[in-house]
């Protein structure tokens, strides 16, 4: 009710002036948002309400945070999403934690925008499986066309924001912000664990699609990941670089949840992922001991920060 | 002081076919050579009224103010010679009013602070000291003098664009950027917006200009061309951007019209054909002062006669190719290959794509290896002649030692150290390729390839630098800082101060520039530099005088000793700089060079 009577304050407050968001520590101050879609409060206001209406499904049983849980850091814990009717997807649901920095969006990086994402699974058949006319239809008055809706719900995506991590403050000078075990485990990030070359810069990822050899049995890929939106060769079972922010929260793992625990995603570029003709060349065995793979999760854990999200 | 002569002189000297093409445009333009002894560097910047530069006294590494108009050097820093020893200032910007400078100083825990000093050296503190931001860089200050343009480039190897608070340190980080950092950044004189360039894709060598508003609202590609478009500078009323681009051909200054953050036009010619400049600002008065890299450096051989201490054969160019810009040799342990470091690209402060050359000297058939590596600092080939040992960074952030398949380019990680610095280890096979020395810090490590395992094989009092291993693969050698040369056998012994009767040639602020062991193993060449001249020394390991190789003018370290023969590869030239200044650049806005 506090914080109802709140969004409702900020919105008389504000109207549909453009609205500067609070950024966490870790993140970058700048958000890329396209001018035909400022930040506005009202907006993201709308959008909030939008992201838990269920009738944005097929049949009224799914609402975008049906999926995206907001008190298990916008995922969920099923390997792959499960739509309207107990349909079942290929692939694991993403996280929405920072996709506001976002420069491609799925797991295949098919979309290009927040905008254009956040339609895609209320059309998609096997999430909530309604046209863009239905949704717009039922929302009716709160919004009149595909792209309020759109804006709405890119909005308060762009809201939802993790930094202020242990691991942040220690980045910012707080030496004491990291154990130990931790510090050491940051060190096998940055070092012989070769972590970066993907996982790097404020969201721990670099935004690209890499062949780590998941989902390759019997010789082919189950899934062919980006291969689907470029047809080069080469992006056969590449999928895009996930987020490690709060990944201890994230799990299970992979494109298609096929690791349940950390443990065994270290374990799997331990062994240098999974040998295949497309395999990523940066991908390469890591020999780690126990103490240091201990060490590696303990610093993966500490990743993890307060969740914000709408107004 | 002050030289005058024609852009076109001053550029066609340094880079011929590389100058100016526009004769009236260099007959028109004036400009000055501001600095051009040894120490010159840009490193600063100059004063928005153009009297003065910021810059790094280079005889002993403190901050210094050089009057452009006088050239007289004032020192702003003062380093006590033992305290702050390895200590030094490096780049700097001036606050508006002329009234502070903030610099980056390389401190003892060996990272940058962000300091500020009044113009009278005195109030110097230390604004800013974290080890994870490694490097930082002032850029400019805000109008207000209230921030400091900063570029932190991270432990992790990402680059941020920042604004720090002069008054209490604190950091905004307005932006991320990859390990490719942006050539230049400045704050717009009305306070709202950073200009910079980035690279337009991953990976790729093109860049665009970004305009960035401070608070860090919105960004926006001020110029976007698949030309690479480099180097922004405000003018001094915010009116228009001035750049560097080569979307005509050759490297050119450009013009555009910029109005509340947006462009106002088109891109305009402004100078055709300024070469290998490196704009540093536009000064009030309208003089674009820029730094010039008038050096080159190129791997030459020659034959060595080690008992008559000379050069048998008159030292030989060992590639035609991309003259110039080649260093850092070695021989394939057959004797007849060379493989060295080629620059390719853009000028920027040692952000230079350099690729591995290999050329066959019987036949004169050259390829390069392409690896993916970010940064090369040097190579070993092995001894089986299979592969490289290339110290530097790889595409994946990892600092280290790696090794390169000679055929494929192949990369393997050897050793990665998260203090290795983007530069890596120096480092040696061992006889067997079993084991690499390599050289961390104070120590020198064994490290077993096959499992993995690393030993102490020695630990001294000083930083130790330049591993050589002896013929026979049983003796390593090494300097320390403090110029004493080592020997130690690699299946550990006693370690020998080498030579014990010889009175090591390196005078009173000299310093040791390289080693590297005779074919016959029983003499040491060691470099050694003074007031940037270096020369070649013959050192008998066992004892008696050391003698002076005449060596080329210019010749500058990098040898190497072929495994099958007398010859010797070695560098010939170094980087050299030097500050410019062109008069009234924005008068050629009514006279564009087209």
């Amino acid at each position: 009710m506090m914080r109802f009577l709140a969004c409702l304050l900020a919105l008389a407050a504000t109207a549909s002036a453009e609205w500067k968001l609070a950024i966490p520590l870790g993140l970058d101050q700048f958000m890329p948002i396209p001018e035909h879609n400022p930040l506005t409060a009202e907006k993201v206001a709308l959008g909030r309400e939008l992201f838990f209406d269920k009738r944005l499904s097929n049949d009224r049983s799914l609402a975008c945070a049906g999926c995206h849980l907001p008190d298990n850091a916008f995922t969920d814990e099923k390997p792959v999403a499960v739509g309207v009717f107990g349909r079942k997807g290929n692939r694991r649901t993403p996280s929405l934690l920072n996709r506001a920095y976002g420069r491609a969006f799925f797991w295949d990086g098919r979309i290009a925008t927040l905008e254009e994402q956040v339609l895609q699974p209320v059309i998609h058949p096997k999430e909530m499986d309604l046209s863009l006319d239905d949704a717009v239809d039922r929302l009716r008055p709160k919004v009149s066309n595909a792209q309020e809706l759109s804006h709405a719900l890119a909005s308060y995506v762009r809201t939802i924001l993790a930094g202020d991590s242990p691991y942040d403050r220690y980045i910012a000078g707080a030496a004491d912000a990291l154990n130990q075990q931790e510090r050491l485990g940051l060190e096998i990030f940055r070092g012989k664990g070769g972590c970066t070359a993907c996982h790097i810069g404020p969201n721990l990822t670099d935004e690209d699609f890499h062949n780590t050899g998941v989902g390759y049995i019997e010789d082919q890929f189950l899934d062919p990941g980006r291969y689907t939106v470029t047809n080069l060769d080469e992006d056969r079972g590449a999928f895009k670089t996930p987020t490690l922010r709060n990944v201890a929260q994230l799990g299970p793992f992979m494109h298609d949840g096929s690791l349940a625990t950390l443990a065994d995603v270290v374990e799997h570029y331990v062994q240098g992922g999974i040998e295949n003709p497309h395999l990523d060349p940066d991908i390469e065995p890591v020999e780690l001991t126990n103490k240091e793979k201990h060490a590696l999760i303990e610093f993966l854990e500490s990743l993890t920060g307060p969740v914000a999200e709408g107004l | 002081m002050h030289k005058g002569l024609p852009i076109a002189a001053a550029v066609l000297l340094a880079f011929a076919g590389q100058g100016l093409r526009s004769a009236e445009v260099a007959s028109a333009a004036k400009t000055r050579q501001l600095w051009s002894d040894a120490g010159a560097n840009h490193l600063g910047t100059p004063s928005a009224d153009g009297r003065l530069l910021s810059c790094v006294d280079t005889a002993t590494g403190d901050l210094a103010v050089r009057e452009l108009a006088t050239g007289e050097m004032r020192r702003l820093t003062q380093k006590h010679p033992q305290r702050n020893k390895g200590e030094f200032a490096y780049f700097s910007a001036i606050s508006p009013g002329n009234e502070r400078v903030a610099y980056a100083w390389f401190n003892d825990e060996k990272f940058y602070d962000l300091r500020v000093v009044g113009m009278d050296g005195t109030e110097s503190r230390t604004l800013f000291r974290n080890p994870e931001a490694g490097f930082v860089q002032p850029c400019a200050w805000s109008p207000d003098g209230r921030e400091i343009l900063t570029l932190f480039f991270r432990k992790d190897n990402i680059s941020q664009i920042a604004m720090v608070s002069a008054e209490d340190g604190s950091v905004r980080v307005l932006k991320s950027l990859s390990w490719f950092y942006p050539k230049k950044m400045q704050v717009s004189p009305d306070g709202n917006y950073i200009i910079y360039d980035s690279l337009q894709q991953p990976g790729g060598a093109a860049r665009d200009i970004m305009l960035l508003a401070t608070d860090g609202s919105r960004e926006a590609r001020l110029v976007e061309n698949p030309a690479n478009d480099t180097y922004p500078l405000w003018t001094p009323d915010g009116s228009a951007v001035v750049f560097l681009s080569d979307r005509a051909g050759s490297l050119d200054a450009w013009l555009l019209p910029v109005n509340d953050g947006k462009p106002a036009g088109e891109p305009q010619p402004l100078l055709r054909g300024l070469g290998r400049v490196l704009p540093m600002a536009i000064t009030a008065p309208g003089d674009y002062i820029f730094g010039l890299r008038t050096g080159t450096t190129d791997v030459f051989t020659a034959s060595l006669d080690a008992k008559a201490a000379k050069l048998s054969s008159a030292p030989k160019l060992a590639t035609p190719h991309y003259r110039g810009v080649n260093s850092a040799p070695d021989w394939s342990p057959g004797g007849k290959l060379i493989a060295f470091l080629s620059a390719r690209g853009s000028e920027n402060y040692g952000q230079e794509k350099r690729v591995i050359s290999i050329r066959d000297l019987t036949s004169g058939e050259e390829r390069d290896l392409g690896t993916r590596m970010s940064h090369i600092e040097s190579l070993r080939w092995s001894r089986d002649g299979g592969s490289l040992m290339l110290s530097g960074s790889d595409r994946r952030g990892r600092s280290g030692l790696f090794s390169a398949d000679v055929k494929s380019g192949r990369l393997r990680s050897l050793v990665i150290g998260e203090d290795a610095g983007f530069r890596g280890f120096e480092a040696v096979w061992s006889a067997d390729g079993e084991r690499i020395f390599y050289l961390d810090g104070q120590r020198v490590v064994i490290h077993d390839l096959e499992s993995g395992n690393e030993a102490l094989l020695h630990s001294n009092a000083a930083e130790l630098y330049y591993p050589a291993l002896s013929p026979d693969g049983n003796q390593l050698a090494f300097a320390s800082k403090l110029g004493k040369v080592f020997a130690v056998p690699v299946d550990r012994g006693p370690l020998l101060e080498l030579p014990p009767s010889f009175e090591v040639p390196v005078p009173q602020k000299g310093y040791l520039t390289g080693l590297a062991w005779s074919r016959d193993g029983r003499r040491l060449l060691m470099t050694v530099g003074q007031e940037n001249r270096e020369t070649l020394w013959l050192v008998p390991v066992d004892g008696g005088l050391a003698r002076k190789i005449e060596m080329p003018e210019g010749f500058r370290r990098g040898v190497r000793t072929n495994p099958h023969s007398d010859g010797l590869a070695f560098v010939i030239g170094a980087p050299k700089n030097e500050i410019w200044s062109l008069e009234d650049i924005l008068s050629y806005r009514r006279a564009p060079a087209e």
